[in-house]
C-alpha cells in the first residue's frame, strides 16, 4: 500500500516539478563553515584544531581564578565578596562560571583528542596535538580537585552522553583524582614533544605541572607521603636542569606585554583580540583602575592587594613614600600606591603614575580627585595599559574588555619553589639544588639578600607567597596545605589582616596638595576622622570545610548523586588513552 | 443549479465572487435561452447598508441569470410566474416571484447569521465551514477592524478559542508569543505557522541577534523585532487559525504549533472603487511604579546612618535633613512620553467579469511611549485574478513592503526601564551647561537613563516582497489542477551605534558602529489536483498534491570602533586595525506530498482523512522523511427525521478527530558538528561548536478533539465547544546537560549540547464559545461573542534520565524556573517565605540557616565530611554582615530536617494560566457602532523580577519602591539603655536586637547582602487580569449626506485601547510572554522590565468613493 501511495506520489511531483532528486534536495551540511567530519586531515589542521585550547574555554574562569586564588586566600580585597568573608555558596556566579569553564576545557580537550586520533596528521604531530589536549586536560583538573574536592570523571563526554549516564555519575574521590591527573600527564609526557615553538607546551610543561601535582597529592591522605614528595622532587629538578629555560633577570618582564614571550612562562593562557568573544584576556577590567583604557571597561579600583599581603612584603602604605621600606622589587610588579610611577603601563606618558592618574587632572583629565582603593594599592600584575601599550608591544589594538596580554599559570621560578618545598617536607632542610633553587628565586627579587643556608617550611611557604602574589595561586597553597595541617590553615587565615582602611583619601590628598607626607591619624576613638585600619570587621569564620567549595547548584539539581559520597575508582583500571 | 456552483466557487477560493465563475456562463446562456413570453425585469438588490455589487439574480430551474452592477442593479428577461433567485456569499438566498404587471423589483437580501455556508479557507483549498469536521476559529474582517493593530499577530488576542497571545512588549510593531492550545514543544519555536495567501510567512528571526544586533535587545530567543510587523493588517480579509491535527495534518511537519492561515483582500466585478482609510492615535504610559522620591530617599539614607550600615562621619550630609529636600529627579516619566501615531491607506479595487484587480498602499508610523523607540511601516499590495478561458484561471498576489525601527533595549538589567527605576531621584538629567549628567558614587555608575536612550541607537530596516503566481486549470468539470509558485524575498540592514561618551564620571572612549545586512530567498512550488464528486447523497472531495520549498540566506556584517568623531556613523571611518567584519550564509528545504480525501452523506454524516509525507534537510540521511495521518468525523444530528420536528435546535453537530503533526524547527545540521573559528595568540584556530547527535528525527504530535457545535432559535445562539488532548513526544530540545560536560556557560567558549528527541509533553484543554445576538430590531441590534480557553500542561517525561529538569534564567545564569516531570512547564522554582525572623531566639528555635554558613557550627566526622549543623549559640559569633540577622527572610524547610539549604527550594508558582477568556459585546444603534472588547488571564502567576534590585535594600545606590520599603523588617533594640563597654552598639548585638513589626514580609535594610534576594516566593505575584482592552466607537453618515459629497462610504471612529486592567500585579503590566533576557528560552511569565502596553486613543475616518 505505502510504496503504491509513494508511486502515485511521485507521479505527481513530476508533472508539477521534476525534481531530479529529493535527497540532493535535501542534504544540507552547514555550508559556510568547516565540518567535524571533513577537518583534522593535515598536520596543519591538527594544530590549529588544538590552538584554542590554550584562551576560549578558560574564558569564564578568569573571575573565579582570582577571587578564589586571591580573594579567599587573603592576597587581596574584595569589598563586600563572599570570597573576602567566607560566605560563598552554590548559587554564585563567578563560581558557577568557573565550573562552566573547567569542565569545557575537560570536554573540549576529550573531543578534540578524539578527532585527532581519528584524523589524518602525522604521528609526530598527532602525538604532540594529543599531548596538549591531555596537558590542558589536566591542568583543569587539578583546579578542579583542589577547588572542589571530589569531582566526577568525565573521560569521554560523547558516550556519556550517549550511553544517557550523565546523570548517574557519582563524585570520585580525591586521591583516585589525583590518580586520574597523574595518568593524564605521564600520558602527555610520552607523547609531547622535548621543545616547541614559542607559547606551546612541551614535554618539560607537562613534567613541571606533574611535579606541582605530586606535591599537592602528597598530602590527600592526611599526612604526608614521602614517596609522592620524592616524585615531585625528582621531576622538578628534571625541569630545572633539563627544559632548557630560565627565570627571567627581571621579574617584571614576565608580566609586561613584552613577557608574552618569556620562557619562564611555562603553561599560560595564550589570549588574543578578536571580534569572537572569549578568545581575549578581561583581567584589566576587573582589577585595573577606571580609566587607565580607552574603552570604558575598566571598573576594578575598589578592590587592591590586601594589607596583609602589603605586610607580607614588609611594605606599608602608611608610611612616607620617599622613606618607606621596600626592598622586594616583586611589590613593586605586583601592586601600585601613591609615590609609585609603573614605567610599562601608559608609555606614551612617561609611564603611569598612581597618584597623579588619582589627582592630576593635567596629567589624567578623567582624573577623580579621589583615592579610591580600600587597602591604599592596586594591582599591577595583569594590567596591559592602554591601546598605546598594547599597540607599541603587539602591534594590534586592544577593545572593549580585551587585551592579548598572556596570563602565566605555571611559571619556571614555581617550580624552584615546588622543589624546595619538595625537599624541605621530606626533611632535607639544607639539600644544595634546593637552597640553590630558593636563593635563585629569592635573590633575583631581593639583589642584596643574603644566600640561606637553610630552609623551612615558613621560609619556602613565605616566599611563594610573595613570588606568586596575584596569579591566582594562593589559595591553592592553602589547600595543599590544609590537606595535612588544616590547623595552621585555618589560623592563619584567621590571623590575617584581610580589612580596609578608612580615610585613606586624607592622606593621600594631603599629599599631593602639600607635597609632605603627613599620617592623617590618631587614636582609636576619632577613627571616623583618621586614617586607620579597620579593627572592627571580625575575622572570618574558616572552618576545615572552607577548603572545600561547593558544586554549583544546578549541577546538584540534575544529579543529586553528586550529594552523596565519593567513591573509589581504580581510575588507572577503569580508564585508558 | 445553485448547488453546482458553490462547489465550483468551493475550489475557486473564498474570495471569488459566486457571480465570476458563474457568470459569463450565464450571459452565454442568455442568448440561446428561449422563454415564453419573457419580459425585461429590471430591480435593484440592497442590504441592510445599501446596493449589493455582485450578486447573483437567476431565473429558479433555469440557467438564466445575472450579477448585479456597481449600483446593485440588475435586468434581465423573465416570465410572470417564474421565481427569481438573488444569491450572495453570506446572505440568505431569497426568492421573489415575478408578477405579471410589476417589471422592477426591490430586493431586500439579509446576512445568514448561521454563517454556515461560509466558506473557509482550509490549506490547499477551500471549505464549507459546515463540512469542517476539524477544529478550527476564524477571524473575520469585522472583528480586525474594531481594533487598531499594527501587526497581525497582535489581533489573535481573546478573539479565537484555543489561542493565547501576549504580547512580548510595548514597543511599537513588536511582537506577541501565539500559542495554540498551550505549550506545544518543549523547542523555543513554539510558534504557528503563518500561511498568507498560500505562501509560508518567512520569519527572518525573532532575535536581535538574528538581524546583527547581537545583544542588544537582549539575550532572549525572542525580542521585541515581529517577524510579522511587517505586514500590512489593513490588507487581511480573514484569518483562519487551525487548531486540531485534522485540520493541521495537511501541513504535515509544520503544523504541531497549529496553522494560522491569512487570506488577503482580492477585487471585485465592478467599477473602480476607492478606499481610504486614515487614522492618529495617541498613545501613554499611565502606570507609574511608586519610586522614592529625594525626601524619601534621603529618609531611607539616614537609616543606613541610624542601623551602623554607614559612619556617621562617611554619611553624605546632603540627606541629613530631608525635610528640606524637594521630590527630585522622576526618571520614570523623563523616559516616557506621550507617543504619536498616525496610519494612511489608500486602495483601489474593481474589474471586468473575467479580470479583477485590487491594490492598496499603506503608510504607518508608531511613536514609542519610551522616548527614541518608533515604528514606520510603508507597503504597497496588488491582488490580481484573471479568467483567461473558461477552464483557466490566473491569479497573482504581490506586496512589498518595509519597516524602520528605532529600538531601545527596555528590558533587563541593563534596560532602560530598569535603569529609570534604579536612578537615584538625586541626579538631574541635564547638568547645568545642559549636558547629561552623570556620576560615579563608590564605583557605581548608573548610566542617565534619558541619555541612553537618545545616545545609544539600534536601528532595523527590513524589506520583504511576498507573493505568489497561480494557475487553476479544469481539465473536466469536477478535477482542478492548482500550480502555485511563492516567493519571499526579503533582506534586512541593521545597525547599532554606540557614540563615545565622556560626562565626567561615565566615560566611554571609544565609540563603535555595526552595521549588517541580511537577504534571504524563499519559494515554494506546489501543485495540487482537486476531485469534486455528487454521487446522489453522497458528496466527496479528494486532494492530491505535491509542495517543496528552499530557503537560502546570506549576511555580512562590518564593525568600526574609535571612530575618531561621532557624527558620520559609517564603519569604514575606523582605521584599519579598528575594523572587522563577519559573513556567512546557509539554506534549508523540504518536500513534501500530500492528500485530504473528505467525504459528506446527506449532509448528515462528515468524514476526512488527511496524510502529508515530508522530507526536511534538518535531518540527517537516516531520518529524514516522515508521514503523519489524520481522520475525523462529524454527525449533523438536526439533519436527522428525528429532529425535523422541534424547533429550538436549528444546527446540532458532533465532531471527533485524531491526528498526528510533526515539528522539525531546530535549524540545520544538528546532526553533525559545525566548527567555527576562535583565534588564539598561536593562531587561527577552528573548534566544535558542539557534540552530535546523529539519530535526531522529527517531533510528532498526537492531538484528540471532540467537539460539539449547537445553534439554537435558527442560530442567534451559537455554541462550540470543544475538548481535546495533545500529546507532543520525542521532543526536539537541546539535552539539559550537567555542567561537568562542559555544554553550560559562555556560547562561544563551551560546548554546546546536543538536540535530540526527548520528552514528552500533554496539553489538555476546553474551549466554549458562545455567540449571540440577544437584540435584532429594524434599528438596534447586540451581538455578542464570549470565548473561554482552558488548558493544563504537563510535561510528562524527559527521557534517559531519571532527575531531569529543565532549567530557565532570570537575566545570566540564575536560576528562576524549573519545569519539572509531572508538573506543568515553566513553575517558578526558588523559597517559600514564611515571614522574618524576629529576634535571637526566632533565629534559634527555627531551622539551621545554611545558607549563612557562618551562623552554623558544624559537625564533621572523621574524613572532614560534614554530618550534622547545629546553631550557634554564642550571640557574639553572629554579624549582622554575614550571619543570618533578626529582619531576614525565614525560607520554608520544605523537607523538613531541620535545615535550611539548598534543598529546600521547591515550586513557587506557575506562570500559565487556568483559562483565559475573550468578551466582545457590538452594538449597532442606526448608523452608530459601538464594540466593547474584554479579555483577562486567570491563575497565572508572574515573577516580578524587575523588583529584586528595586526592593533589595542592599545600598544605598539603587532607587528602592517606597511602599515596600515601608514595610521592611524594622529594628529596634530590645534593651536601649544596655550599655556596652567596648563602645560597640545595639545593633551589633543580636541578642539584643529585635523587629518592631514581626508580621512583614520584607526583610531588613542591609548593605551588600545577598540571602534575602534569593529567588523566592517574595516575587511571586498573582497575574490574574480583567482587561478592558478595547473600546471602539463609530459612526457611518447616512447615505443621504455620503452622496451628496460624492461618496460612497463615510465612516468616523474612536477607539480606546488597554483602557482598563484589574489586576493585583505591582509591575506595570501583567501580561508578560516569553522572556527576552533567557537566552535558553526555558522561562515564562518573568517581568525583567518589560516595555508595558500603553493606552492608545485613536481617532479614525474611513471614506470611499
Amino acid at each position: 500500500m505505502k510504496k503504491n501511495q509513494i508511486k502515485i506520489f511521485l507521479a505527481a511531483s513530476v508533472i508539477g516539478l521534476g525534481l531530479t532528486s529529493c535527497e540532493d534536495f535535501l542534504d544540507r551540511p552547514t555550508e559556510d563553515s568547516y565540518v567535524a567530519s571533513g577537518y583534522y586531515r593535515t598536520d596543519a589542521e591538527c594544530i590549529a584544531a588544538v590552538d584554542y585550547l590554550y584562551n576560549s574555554p578558560w574564558y569564564d574562569f578568569q573571575r573565579g581564578f582570582f577571587k578564589v586564588g586571591e580573594v579567599l586566600s587573603g592576597n587581596y580585597y574584595w569589598g563586600s565578596s563572599p570570597y573576602l568573608n567566607f560566605s560563598l555558596n552554590s548559587n554564585d556566579e563567578d563560581l558557577r562560571n568557573m565550573s562552566y569553564s573547567l569542565w569545557a576545557v575537560n570536554g573540549h580537550s576529550n573531543i578534540v583528542r578524539k578527532y585527532i586520533e581519528g584524523g589524518g596528521a602525522s604521528e609526530a604531530v598527532k602525538k604532540q596535538t594529543m599531548g596538549e589536549c591531555l596537558l590542558w586536560k589536566a591542568m583543569a583538573y587539578f583546579y578542579l580537585v583542589r577547588t572542589f574536592g571530589d569531582v566526577p570523571i568525565v573521560h569521554e563526554n560523547a558516550s556519556m552522553i550517549e550511553s544517557g549516564t550523565y546523570n548517574e555519575q557519582k563524585k570520585v574521590q580525591k586521591a583516585d583524582v589525583y590518580e586520574y591527573i597523574i595518568m593524564t600527564l605521564e600520558k602527555a609526557i610520552e607523547w609531547l614533544p622535548e621543545q616547541c615553538t614559542e607559547g606551546r607546551l612541551d614535554k618539560y610543561c607537562a613534567k613541571a605541572l606533574l611535579a606541582k601535582v605530586y606535591l599537592t597529592k602528597a598530602g590527600v591522605s592526611g599526612s604526608l607521603n614521602n614517596s609522592d614528595l620524592q616524585m615531585a622532587a625528582t621531576l622538578a629538578k628534571d625541569v630545572i636542569d633539563n627544559s632548557g629555560r630560565q627565570l627571567e633577570k627581571n621579574y617584571a618582564d614576565v608580566f609586561k606585554l613584552e613577557g608574552n614571550k618569556s620562557k619562564e612562562n611555562m603553561i599560560a593562557w595564550r589570549w588574543v583580540v578578536s571580534s569572537q568573544w572569549t578568545s581575549q584576556n578581561t583581567f584589566q577590567s576587573d582589577l585595573g583602575m577606571t580609566g587607565i583604557d580607552e574603552y570604558g571597561d575598566v571598573w576594578g579600583e575598589w578592590g587592591g592587594p590586601s594589607v596583609d599581603l602589603q605586610d607580607a612584603f614588609g611594605f606599608n602604605v602608611l608610611d612616607d613614600p620617599a622613606t618607606r621600606p621596600d626592598v622586594d622589587t616583586r611589590r613593586k610588579a605586583t601592586m601600585m600606591t601613591v609615590g609609585d610611577i609603573v614605567p610599562y603601563l601608559w608609555r606614551d606618558k612617561g609611564g603611569f603614575d598612581y597618584m597623579r592618574f588619582e589627582y592630576d587632572k593635567d596629567y589624567n583629565p578623567a582624573a577623580w580627585g579621589e583615592h579610591r582603593s580600600p587597602t591604599g594599592c592596586n594591582v599591577v600584575k595583569h594590567l596591559y595599559g592602554n591601546n598605546t601599550d598594547h599597540l607599541t608591544v603587539l602591534g594590534t589594538s586592544a577593545a572593549r574588555m580585551a587585551s592579548s596580554l598572556c596570563t602565566p599559570i605555571l611559571r619556571l621560578s614555581d617550580i624552584y619553589l615546588v622543589f624546595a618545598e619538595a625537599k624541605v617536607l621530606q626533611g632535607q632542610t639544607s639539600d644544595p639544588d634546593a637552597l640553590n633553587a630558593f636563593n635563585a628565586v629569592r635573590q633575583r627579587a631581593i639583589p642584596n639578600a643574603t644566600a640561606e643556608t637553610t630552609l623551612d617550611f615558613d621560609k619556602i611557604w613565605k616566599e611563594r607567597r610573595l613570588e606568586l602574589a596575584c596569579e591566582g595561586d594562593r589559595w591553592y597553597d592553602f589547600v595543599r596545605l590544609a590537606y595535612y595541617n588544616p590547623d595552621r590553615a585555618i589560623a592563619e587565615l584567621k590571623n590575617q589582616r584581610r580589612n580596609q582602611y578608612w580615610n585613606l583619601n586624607m592622606t593621600f590628598k594631603n599629599y599631593f596638595t602639600t607635597g609632605q607626607w603627613l599620617l592623617i591619624n590618631a587614636d582609636d576613638d576619632g577613627k571616623d576622622q583618621y586614617t586607620v585600619y579597620d579593627e572592627d570587621t571580625p575575622a572570618p569564620n574558616v572552618t576545615v570545610n572552607s577548603f572545600t567549595i561547593p558544586f554549583p547548584m544546578e549541577d546538584l539539581t540534575f544529579n543529586p548523586h553528586l550529594k552523596e559520597d565519593a567513591i573509589h575508582v581504580d581510575v588507572r583500571e577503569t580508564y585508558q588513552y | 443549479m445553485n448547488k453546482t456552483f458553490r462547489k465550483t466557487a468551493l475550489l475557486v477560493g473564498a474570495f471569488s465572487l459566486l457571480g465570476l465563475c458563474y457568470s459569463p456562463k450565464a450571459y452565454a446562456a442568455d442568448a440561446v435561452q428561449e422563454v415564453q413570453q419573457a419580459k425585461k425585469i429590471t430591480g435593484t438588490v440592497v442590504d441592510a447598508s445599501g446596493p449589493v455589487i455582485g450578486a447573483s439574480v437567476v431565473v429558479k430551474g433555469t440557467a438564466n441569470g445575472v450579477a448585479t452592477d456597481f449600483d446593485g442593479n440588475f435586468t434581465l428577461n423573465a416570465s410572470p410566474g417564474q421565481t427569481l433567485v438573488v444569491s450572495y456569499i453570506g446572505y440568505l438566498n431569497k426568492e421573489v416571484k415575478i408578477t405579471a404587471n410589476q417589471t422592477n423589483y426591490e430586493i431586500t437580501i439579509e446576512e445568514d447569521k448561521q454563517m454556515l455556508d461560509e466558506v473557509v479557507v482550509v490549506g490547499y483549498g477551500t471549505m464549507k465551514k459546515s463540512d469542517l469536521s476539524g477544529s478550527s476559529s476564524s477571524i473575520n474582517e469585522q472583528s480586525l477592524k474594531g481594533t487598531v493593530i499594527t501587526s497581525l499577530d497582535q489581533s489573535l488576542q481573546g478573539r479565537a478559542t484555543g489561542v493565547t497571545a501576549v504580547t512580548t512588549s510595548g514597543a511599537p510593531g513588536s511582537s506577541s508569543s501565539i500559542r495554540v492550545r498551550g505549550i506545544g514543544s518543549i523547542n523555543a519555536n513554539q510558534e504557528p505557522l503563518y500561511v498568507i495567501d498560500g505562501v509560508i510567512v518567512q520569519s527572518g528571526g525573532q532575535s536581535g541577534a538574528d538581524y546583527g544586533l547581537a545583544d542588544r535587545l537582549g539575550n532572549g530567543k525572542v525580542s521585541t523585532i515581529s517577524p510579522l510587523s511587517t505586514l500590512n493588517p489593513s490588507d487581511i480579509v480573514s484569518m483562519e487559525i487551525l487548531k486540531d491535527a485534522s485540520a493541521t495534518a495537511i501541513y504535515g511537519a509544520q503544523g504541531a504549533n497549529g496553522v494560522v492561515l491569512i487570506t488577503t483582500k482580492r477585487g471585485k466585478a465592478g467599477e473602480a472603487k476607492f478606499n481610504y482609510d486614515g487614522m492618529f492615535a495617541v498613545n501613554r504610559q499611565v502606570k507609574r511604579l511608586d519610586m522614592m522620591n529625594l525626601r524619601e530617599y534621603a529618609e531611607y539614607y539616614q537609616s543606613f546612618v541610624n542601623d551602623g550600615w554607614i559612619q556617621k562621619s562617611q554619611a553624605n550630609a546632603n540627606y541629613s535633613d530631608p525635610s528640606i529636600l524637594g521630590n527630585g529627579t522622576n526618571w520614570q516619566d523623563a523616559i516616557f512620553q506621550t507617543a504619536l501615531q498616525h496610519q494612511h491607506q489608500v486602495s483601489a479595487q474593481g474589474g471586468t467579469d473575467k479580470v479583477q484587480y485590487y491594490v492598496s498602499g499603506n503608510f504607518m508610523n508608531q511613536e514609542g511611549t519610551i522616548i527614541g523607540s518608533n515604528f514606520k511601516r510603508y507597503s504597497v499590495r496588488a491582488n490580481l485574478d484573471a479568467q483567461l478561458k473558461s477552464w483557466l484561471k490566473l491569479g497573482m498576489s504581490t506586496t512589498f513592503s518595509t519597516t524602520n525601527d528605532d529600538l531601545k533595549r527596555a528590558d533587563g538589567s541593563e534596560g532602560i526601564i530598569t535603569y529609570s527605576l534604579t536612578t537615584l531621584p538625586d541626579m538631574p538629567i541635564y547638568d547645568v551647561f545642559g549636558n547629561y549628567y552623570a556620576e560615579v558614587r563608590e564605583g557605581y555608575t548608573n548610566p542617565n537613563p534619558v541619555a541612553l536612550a537618545n545616545m545609544n541607537q539600534y536601528t532595523l530596516e527590513r524589506r520583504k516582497l511576498t507573493g505568489n503566481i497561480f494557475a487553476e486549470v479544469s481539465f473536466l468539470k469536477n478535477l482542478v489542477w492548482h500550480a502555485e509558485l511563492g516567493y519571499d524575498i526579503s533582506g534586512s540592514n541593521a545597525e547599532t551605534w554606540e557614540p563615545s561618551v565622556d560626562l565626567g564620571g561615565w566615560q566611554k572612549p571609544a565609540n563603535q558602529d555595526h552595521w549588517q545586512s541580511n537577504t534571504n530567498k524563499f519559494w515554494q512550488l506546489k501543485n495540487y489536483l482537486t476531485y469534486t464528486g455528487n454521487f446522489g447523497k453522497h458528496n466527496l472531495t479528494a486532494m492530491l498534491g505535491q509542495e517543496c520549498w528552499e530557503s537560502i540566506w546570506k549576511y555580512q556584517g562590518i564593525t568600526g570602533q574609535n571612530l575618531p568623531r561621532n557624527d558620520v556613523q559609517n564603519p569604514s571611518l575606523a582605521e584599519k586595525a579598528d575594523k572587522d567584519f563577519s559573513s556567512g550564509f546557509g539554506s534549508a528545504s523540504m518536500a513534501s506530498f500530500f492528500t485530504r480525501e473528505t467525504y459528506n452523506y446527506d449532509d448528515r454524516y462528515y468524514a476526512t482523512y488527511t496524510f502529508r509525507y515530508d522530507g526536511s534537510s534538518n535531518f540527517g540521511p537516516n531520518n529524514r522523511w516522515a508521514g503523519f495521518h489524520s481522520v475525523a468525523a462529524s454527525w449533523r444530528f438536526t439533519n436527522e427525521a428525528f429532529m425535523k420536528d422541534q424547533k429550538i435546535l436549528s444546527n446540532g453537530k458532533i465532531r471527533v478527530g485524531w491526528g498526528q503533526t510533526g515539528n522539525a524547527n531546530i535549524g540545520g545540521y544538528k546532526w553533525g558538528v559545525a566548527l567555527s573559528v576562535m583565534p588564539s595568540a598561536l593562531g587561527q584556530s577552528y573548534r566544535p561548536t558542539g557534540l552530535p547527535n546523529e539519530s535526531i528525527q522529527w517531533e510528532t504530535q498526537e492531538q484528540i478533539d471532540l467537539g460539539l457545535d449547537l445553534g439554537f432559535l435558527n442560530n442567534r445562539i451559537n455554541l462550540t465547544i470543544d475538548w481535546y488532548r495533545k500529546e507532543s513526544k520525542d521532543m526536539l530540545m537541546k539535552m539539559q546537560l550537567p555542567s561537568y560536560l562542559g555544554t553550560q556557560g559562555n556560547g562561544s567558549s563551551a560546548l554546546s549540547a546536543p538536540y535530540g528527541n526527548y520528552g514528552t509533553m500533554r496539553n489538555t484543554g476546553l474551549e466554549i464559545e458562545v455567540k449571540a445576538t440577544p437584540v435584532q430590531t429594524k434599528a438596534f441590534s447586540w451581538d455578542t461573542d464570549l470565548q473561554f480557553s482552558f488548558n493544563k500542561n504537563k510535561l510528562v517525561a524527559l527521557q534517559g534520565t531519571t532527575s531531569a529538569a529543565i532549567i530557565g534564567y532570570g537575566q545570566w545564569s540564575d536560576v528562576v524556573a524549573v519545569s519539572s516531570v509531572g508538573r506543568p512547564m515553566y513553575d517558578f522554582y526558588g523559597y517559600e517565605v514564611e515571614g522574618v525572623y524576629k529576634d535571637f531566639d526566632d533565629i534559634l528555635n527555627s531551622p539551621v540557616n545554611t545558607l549563612y554558613i557562618q551562623s552554623c557550627v558544624t559537625e564533621t566526622d572523621e574524613n572532614g565530611n560534614i554530618i550534622a549543623y547545629r546553631h550557634q549559640t554564642d550571640p557574639t559569633k553572629y554579624s549582622k554582615s554575614n550571619t543570618v540577622w533578626p529582619g531576614d527572610l525565614k525560607f520554608k524547610d520544605v523537607d523538613g530536617n531541620g535545615i535550611i539549604d539548598e534543598n529546600d527550594k521547591t515550586n513557587i508558582g506557575s506562570p500559565l494560566p487556568d483559562f483565559t477568556f475573550g468578551f466582545t459585546n457590538t452594538f449597532n444603534y442606526k448608523n452608530f457602532d459601538l464594540s466593547i472588547f474584554i479579555n483577562g488571564s486567570v491563575g497565572n502567576k508572574v515573577m516580578n523580577y524587575t523588583s529584586i534590585p528595586l526592593t533589595s535594600m542592599t545600598s544605598t545606590w539603587n532607587n528602592q519602591i517606597q511602599e515596600k520599603i515601608a514595610d521592611r523588617a524594622q529594628l529596634a533594640a530590645i534593651d536601649p539603655g544596655k550599655v556596652y563597654e567596648d563602645g560597640s552598639m545595639w545593633y551589633n548585638d543580636i541578642s539584643n536586637v529585635y523587629v518592631t513589626n514581626p508580621e512583614t514580609k520584607t526583610p531588613r535594610v542591609a548593605i551588600g547582602n545577598t540571602y534575602n534576594q534569593n529567588i523566592s516566593s517574595r516575587y511571586i505575584e498573582d497575574g490574574s487580569y480583567v482587561r478592558l482592552k478595547n473600546i471602539s466607537l463609530g459612526y457611518t453618515f447616512p447615505k443621504k449626506i455620503v452622496n451628496k459629497l460624492y461618496l460612497d462610504n463615510l465612516r468616523i471612529y474612536c477607539n480606546l485601547q488597554n483602557v482598563l486592567t484589574l489586576t493585583k500585579y505591582d509591575g506595570y503590566d501583567p501580561e508578560i510572554g516569553a522572556s527576552t533576557t533567557d537566552a535558553n528560552g526555558y522561562v515564562f511569565g518573568l517581568d525583567n522590565g518589560r516595555y508595558p502596553s500603553p493606552f492608545t486613543c485613536t481617532f479614525g475616518i474611513n471614506l470611499s468613493f
